[in-house]
């Protein structure tokens, strides 16, 4: 079918990290392949660095809403400040595991209840991808048991749940701009931060003195490939079931990627002379009680009866 | 085509005399609009999303606080102390006079965030002793216009602030200290002219019958102000507070000094100090919240790929990239002030950076020097203007003595050029590398 | 390049002193403004001293910082039109006769009102959104529209500086 008078020569699709990420990848495959379907009816240009809303990553779903973003490929913590249902992954040890996220991507738990949350918040969801696992890095010493927190100023981003759970390890949070960490991080002001080993390497973080890491799975996201409703509606069902096969596919080869990526970072991260920690199952429980208050507080807080859920979906063997 | 209206029409609302942030605000409105045809309220969310995101970042807290700085140490009575230090080291002889202008514009320099605060400062202190040792007003004036413009490059400089905001991957503490032995480079090449022209046209010949001040009590009433560099440096190396808290210190440091130690502020000051501060930052940031539509509409419009691939195609290598960049921002900056140049055209460097791999660091450091020269340049000069007033001149009075310091200032610009080190060791030493 | 008052009162040293003695008239921006900008002095001072004395931090302030920091902007801005400062290219200005100058001042005062009105509008409606959805900040939680209400406000009083800076203007050819 030839291109309806309604469809815009550009789509504009924004997320906050640049080129040489896999999340990036994941946008760009995504672009790549809603043109190749549609046959060039629909055209999808990347924004990295969320440079449509100035770097303002929370701001990008308002911006959506507003008709200046129309495609969104991110995680929902960035927007839970707009829908406090958007920190339903955000929790502690939500996904200890790969098994996890996958129960999780195959769940009615996300593909029904979440997606219908953010169908109401303003866009069409199409499918979700992994994020990465997020673990603690730091410059001063390996981190197996919560004494081993004690003291440490780990920089925290000013969300209230992440600087709960640096509370419950004993650790101080120190909340500071993504931009002033490596300043931070060499001056002391700060011992480490929680982040992918992904991001870890992209920003050459061993330079700044950051060697002990972690695997204790402490967070994980999912990231979601969202349409704005009004642009979703002005496209032809057929464009739109093209549109939607293309973001399966690039979700699904970016989870992989993302997994294999994790499998080759070993060497990576020997290579720059990171000590990875590997947490025995009774330790990595340890950390789990240690944040479960945490937890519980922000369960009730966000979404319990979507929570329940999801806990059951990763539970069912 | 639009990218033609959108400067084009900039450029015609400038030179006519609208604000800045106003000239900026409305051409880029004009091209949502057109470019918005086809989305909800033609696009026009942007305006308030731009200037909101531009605005409300945490790290340009130091903004405002670094002006505060300006404000406040203007009315401390640091200017005038260091004056008599610096003149108790230096001695009384003519052509002396105009070094200790801008060796105290360089210690101050490690206080002011911005070159035309310190102009002011240094002129209510100068200018009148100047003219009693036989300085003609039109030399005082470039002296202290071009002595206040490396300011720009000692730390803390709002200028850095604000391109480590707007070039990502730059730190601002890094910043800062690249900055630091190029200042003062500069401020050496700015003493060979003063010193030079001085003797050559006999100036200064009453300055040794000025009094000369002892030098250890001069020291130690200058030694309050004199700490202040050492401070904000030293407290950001030993992460005792971030960058933005940094400016917060100074700010507190300062007012302490001029409160309770040299008590040239009342309590009562306080109003006008801070109302003065808030306005001097409304104007800048204004213009911040305006460009950053500009940029958008840049940004949208796909402008810098067509710019990037004709920079490409000239086929000079990248050295010769460098200076042509370079030569087209202090082309502008003659016409512009520093940070309006800053905040119109660093987003639209970032990719040329990338694309011939400059270094971030070196780029902003060459960049200001370039800038700064421009500060002191007629016909547009922010710190010459300021440095005129105070002196009872005008600007094509000195017109004369200009070229000379504009010479030795680039000189210095280009020696840092050919050896980067001079920027990039101090950094590199103290770990921000 | 700019006519930036504020400095040039300072460089006067006559006016410097005037200054000292008898303070200029303050508008109400100008208090409110220097308010704001003591109040986020002493909420990051006192960060750096909590943070040293009992190793916590009220990071939360953040997003209170980064609100006060805009309000700050429109009350600056809202004063520096109302005692005719700005940062401008003022050659071609101070080589217009009277009638041009006024013209020039008019039509400075005129898109003025028409940029900030525009901003003014648009920080209503997306407040609207913010209040219809619910919208809460990611630090505090609080309603973003309580922030937002605020700036609508003060782009408001931007706008009508402008138009009695049009009026004066018009009226008197002041500049
Ligand atoms: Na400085
Ligand atoms: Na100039």
């Amino acid at each position: 079918a030839p291109a309806l008078a309604s469809y815009k020569n550009e789509y504009r699709l924004s997320l906050p990290v640049g080129p040489g990420t896999t999340w990036y990848q994941g946008a760009e495959n995504f672009a790549r392949l809603v043109a190749e379907k549609t046959d060039k009816r629909i055209n999808i240009k990347v924004y990295p660095g969320s440079s449509l809303v100035q770097g303002a990553q929370d701001r990008e779903l308002t911006a959506l809403r507003q008709g200046l973003i129309d495609v969104l490929v991110g995680t929902t913590v960035n927007w839970s400040g707009t829908v406090k249902d958007f920190n339903a992954f955000s929790l502690p040890f939500t996904f200890p595991s790969e098994k996890a996220v996958d129960a999780v991507l195959q769940s009615d738990a996300l593909n029904q209840d979440f997606y219908n949350i953010v169908r109401k918040a303003g866009m069409e969801p199409l499918a979700s991808a992994e994020y990465g696992f997020i673990q603690p890095i730091n410059s001063k010493r390996d981190l197996r048991a919560e004494q081993d927190f004690k003291g440490l100023k780990m920089r925290v981003v000013a969300t209230p749940i992440q600087q709960e759970v640096m509370q419950a390890f004993g650790a101080n949070p120190t909340t500071m701009s993504f931009a002033d960490v490596q300043a931070a991080l060499s001056t002391g002001a700060v011992d480490g931060l929680t982040l992918t080993e992904e991001q870890f390497l992209v920003y050459k973080f061993h330079t700044a003195g950051l060697k002990h890491l972690t695997r204790a799975n402490l967070y994980n996201e999912l990231i979601h490939f969202n349409i704005a409703n009004p642009v979703w509606k002005s496209w032809s069902p057929e464009d739109q079931e093209k549109v939607r096969e293309a973001a399966k596919e690039a979700a699904e080869q970016m989870t992989a990627s993302v997994r294999a990526a994790y499998r080759s970072n070993d060497a990576a991260l020997k290579a720059v002379g990171v000590e990875v920690v590997e947490l025995t199952p009774e330790e990595q429980a340890a950390w789990i009680a240690a944040t479960r208050p945490v937890y519980d507080k922000w369960k009730k807080q966000t979404n319990p009866a979507l929570i329940d859920k999801i806990e059951a979906a990763i539970n069912t063997p | 085509m639009l990218s033609v209206l959108l400067f084009v029409s900039f450029l015609a609302l400038i030179v006519l005399g609208i604000p800045v942030a106003l000239g900026l605000a409305v051409s880029a409105i004009v091209v949502v609009v057109i470019a918005g045809v086809d989305m909800p309220w033609f696009g026009l969310f942007t305006v308030q999303q731009s200037f909101d995101a531009a605005i409300g970042k945490y790290p340009l807290l130091a903004l405002p606080m670094f002006i505060l700085v300006g404000s406040v140490f203007d009315r401390s009575g640091v200017a005038q102390r260091m004056v008599h230090f610096a003149v108790a080291i230096v001695g009384r002889k003519p052509g002396k006079l105009p070094i200790v202008v801008i060796l105290v514009a360089m210690v101050l320099g490690g206080i002011s965030g911005s070159g035309a605060a310190l102009a002011a400062a240094i002129g209510g202190v100068m200018v009148a002793s100047m003219s009693r040792a036989g300085y003609p007003r039109p030399f005082t004036a470039t002296v202290i216009g071009s002595a206040t413009a490396a300011d720009i490059l000692i730390p803390p400089s709002i200028g850095f602030v604000i391109y480590s905001i707007l070039m990502p991957n730059t730190s601002l503490p890094a910043l800062f200290a690249a900055g630091m032995f190029p200042g003062i480079l500069a401020g050496i090449a700015l003493m060979v002219p003063a010193y030079w022209l001085s003797r050559r046209h006999g100036l200064g010949a009453n300055e040794g019958h000025e009094p000369k001040p002892a030098l250890w009590p001069a020291f130690k009433e200058a030694s309050w102000g004199l700490v202040t560099p050492v401070l904000i440096l030293g407290g950001m190396r030993a992460g005792w507070f971030t960058p933005t808290e940094a400016a917060v210190v100074a700010a507190v440091y300062v007012l302490f000094i001029g409160m309770v130690v040299h008590r040239t502020i009342r309590l009562r000051d306080l109003v006008p100090i801070f109302a003065d501060a808030m306005r001097i930052s409304a104007l800048i940031m204004a213009i911040l919240g305006m460009a950053a539509i500009f940029s958008y509409c840049v940004n949208t419009m796909g402008l810098t790929d067509p710019v990037i691939q004709w920079v490409a195609s000239l086929d000079i290598g990248s050295t010769m990239a460098l200076i042509v960049v370079l030569l087209i921002i202090a082309a502008i900056s003659v016409f512009l002030d520093g940070t309006s140049v800053l905040m119109i055209f660093v987003p639209m460097l970032v990719p040329i950076i990338h694309q011939f791999g400059w270094d971030p660091i070196l780029f902003g450091v060459l960049a200001m020097m370039v800038m700064a020269i421009g500060q002191f340049t007629p016909p547009m000069a922010m710190n010459l203007l300021v440095a005129c007033k105070v002196a009872k001149t005008s600007i094509e009075a000195t017109l004369p003595w200009v070229p000379w310091f504009i010479v030795s200032f680039a000189a210095a610009t280009v020696v840092v050029g050919i050896w980067p080190e001079i920027a990039l060791w101090l950094p590199r030493v103290l770990g921000y590398l | 390049m700019e006519t930036l008052n504020t400095t040039q009162q300072r460089a006067e040293p006559e006016e410097h002193q005037q200054q000292c003695d008898a303070p200029p008239r303050l508008r109400w921006e100008d208090w409110l403004g220097a308010a704001i900008l003591a109040l986020l002095l002493i909420m990051t001072f006192s960060n750096v001293l909590v943070r040293y004395l009992s190793n916590q931090s009220f990071a939360w302030t953040e997003e209170i910082s980064v609100f006060l920091l805009l309000a700050m902007t429109l009350l600056g801005v809202a004063s520096t039109v109302a005692a005719n400062e700005s940062i401008r290219i003022d050659f071609v200005l101070n080589r217009l006769g009277l009638k041009g100058r006024r013209a020039i001042l008019a039509i400075t005062a005129l898109l003025g009102m028409l940029v900030f009105g525009l901003l003014g509008l648009l920080y209503a409606m997306t407040g609207w959104t913010e209040w219809t959805y619910d919208e809460t900040t990611s630090g505090m939680g609080a309603p973003r529209w309580i922030y937002t209400i605020w700036l609508t406000v003060l782009a408001i009083a931007v706008t009508l500086r402008y138009a009695q800076a049009g009026w004066r203007a018009l009226k008197r050819g002041e500049g």
